[in-house]
């Protein structure tokens, strides 16, 4: 009987887990051009020069399965740093301000744009 | 934790980030092989591993090995050191011990780690812990713990370099992933189910080498009771020692020291030819299942010890950081005059205006770089630090706002090379 009591909380508990749909880019306000940038699972085409930002993605993103995760690649270092979750269904743009090449940090933000 | 185990784990903290840097190693690789489904998925990582890779869920026994080095380094610097762990799930305030001066929060400026708790998520509950830990799938516990609030949870809500890849960077880590394989163990001790595929892993495959020593082939599978590693953990006063053999594999004195009353049996064996040492603050209990075999070098003690120690180890608190400027002649204060030409760059050229300098510093690079000033009071303490992107003009004006006073200017550009390194006085 516990065990079947044990069973349907932890049934319940993923049930709980965050899953809904999406939608994001991302901008590159840094001076260096990025490449196999990757968010949620999600490998984003092609690379973010200076001032550029990618398309919107859409993903139904499940955190039991994909993460919260933005990885990027510069200057032959691989970067990657968790990202926030917007509270809502919005669409966001993640902002990356800032790649140090030398003490190797990466600063992000979200940007929620409607 | 007794203020001699806190002085003394701080002080090995940055005794391991001196010489030959082990922090540093430690935060670079982890960073280096995070996750690299970005760029290939078939590569092997530490993290978020998918479920076809062969590495899959490699995250906690990865990181219990990690745990394990570095707890080794340290107790060649004291034995009686462990890494002690975080429960983030009960210990959850910024105004916790655990964040003051003289312990977590020493790292804080002088390793710039830019902590904002809270700031980028919640830690997790406790009732989080306990439904976890009902899982009975191990691919699905650990999927679930490096994703959720258990792990990630506390990564967040550190902020700064714990919300990055380079994580093992901020001391704070070591003490997190200790909770994290302490939880582990815990989920081991009921389900017995851990298992791996792979029989090796990143850094511990036999071929890394650190300061000259090649670091040992692990095969997951040999390490998923952490009594393999002689790692038992304390909870509620209480350190029970079972169901292990002394053997000496890691260290030629297997020294079990605890704050906690010790108890040791239910098949606890010192084994023939091995010394081992159980040692307490406050009481050793040898219950029916200890043996000690003829010929063993066992001991059981009260260390009385500490607070002598401590009293000496006041005196002698490690160099909380190397001076980063010991190489930059001090004796002459910087001349500041417009356009006056670094003798070693001469592309280097520095400016001030006024001059006398108190208002704003200019340094023209020959080409564009990235590059960092750091700016020091005379102690070696970093007190600002600002990172230029790919520029060829660094402004610094009124020297961030700092009192006038003496400091050291430096310039360091992404190979690790320092531009300029000067000594200047504010008016």
């Amino acid at each position: 009987m516990m065990k079947t009591i044990g069973v349907a909380l932890l049934l319940l508990m993923l049930s709980f887990l965050y899953q809904e749909e999406l939608n994001f880019r991302v901008a590159n306000k840094t001076k260096h051009t990025l490449t196999h940038i990757r968010v949620f699972g999600t490998n984003l085409q092609g690379e973010l020069k200076p001032n550029e930002q990618s398309d919107y993605y859409q993903t139904i993103y499940n955190d039991f399965t994909e993460e919260a995760i933005l990885m990027v690649y510069v200057e032959g270092k691989n970067y990657g740093i968790y990202v926030p979750l917007s509270q809502r269904n919005n669409r966001v743009t993640y902002i990356i301000d800032s790649i140090d090449t030398i003490n190797r940090n990466i600063l992000i933000r979200m940007q929620v744009d409607e | 934790m007794t203020d001699y185990e806190k002085t003394e784990l701080v002080n090995a903290f940055y005794q391991l980030r001196s010489g030959a840097d082990m922090i540093t190693d430690m935060a670079n690789f982890h960073m280096d092989y995070f996750n690299m489904d970005n760029i290939d998925a078939n590569q092997m990582d530490i993290h978020f591993n998918l479920p076809n890779e062969q590495d899959k869920e490699i995250f906690l026994v990865w990181h219990r090995m990690l745990m394990f080095e570095t707890e080794q380094a340290m107790q060649a610097i004291n034995p009686k050191l462990s890494i002690p762990y975080w429960d983030s799930s009960a210990d959850r305030l910024e105004t916790s011990p655990l964040w003051e001066e003289d312990f977590m929060g020493s790292f804080e400026d002088n390793w710039s780690l830019n902590r904002n708790f809270g700031h980028d998520g919640l830690l997790p509950s406790p009732q989080s812990i306990t439904n976890m830990l009902q899982m009975s799938d191990f691919f699905e516990f650990s999927n679930f713990f490096e994703r959720q609030l258990p792990h990630s949870g506390a990564h967040r809500w550190v902020s700064g370099a714990m919300v990055t890849s380079a994580s093992p960077r901020d001391p704070v880590f070591y003490l997190h992933h200790t909770f994290v394989d302490k939880l582990w163990h815990d989920w081991e001790e009921t389900h017995d189910a851990s298992f791996y595929l792979r029989t090796d892993m990143l850094r511990y495959d036999g071929t890394y080498v650190f300061d000259g020593e090649t670091l040992p082939l692990v095969n997951p599978n040999s390490i998923v009771d952490s009594r393999a590693l002689g790692v038992f953990y304390a909870e509620n006063g209480l350190a029970t020692l079972d169901n292990y053999i002394v053997s000496n594999t890691h260290l030629p004195e297997e020294l079990f020291y605890y704050r906690f009353t010790i108890q040791a049996g239910d098949n606890f064996i010192a084994a023939e030819n091995t010394t081992s040492h159980l040692q307490s603050i406050s009481e050793v209990i040898l219950t029916p299942g200890f043996l000690a075999e003829s010929g063993s070098n066992f001991r059981a003690s009260i260390d009385a010890e500490t607070t002598s120690l401590l009293a000496r180890n006041n005196q002698q608190q490690y160099p909380r950081e190397k001076k980063p400027f010991d190489d930059v002649e001090l004796e002459q204060v910087w001349l500041w005059s417009e356009g006056e030409m670094d003798a070693k760059d001469p592309a280097v050229v520095m400016q001030t205006f006024p001059n006398p300098f108190d208002n704003k510093i200019t340094i023209t690079l020959n080409k564009k770089k990235d590059c960092v000033v750091e700016i020091y009071n005379l102690t070696g303490a970093l007190i600002k630090q600002e990172f230029f992107e790919f520029t060829d003009i660094i402004e610094i004006n009124d020297l961030y706002g700092l009192a006038a006073g003496t400091y050291v200017v430096k310039v360091v550009d992404a190979n690790g090379e320092t531009l300029v390194a000067k000594k200047v006085v504010k008016m």
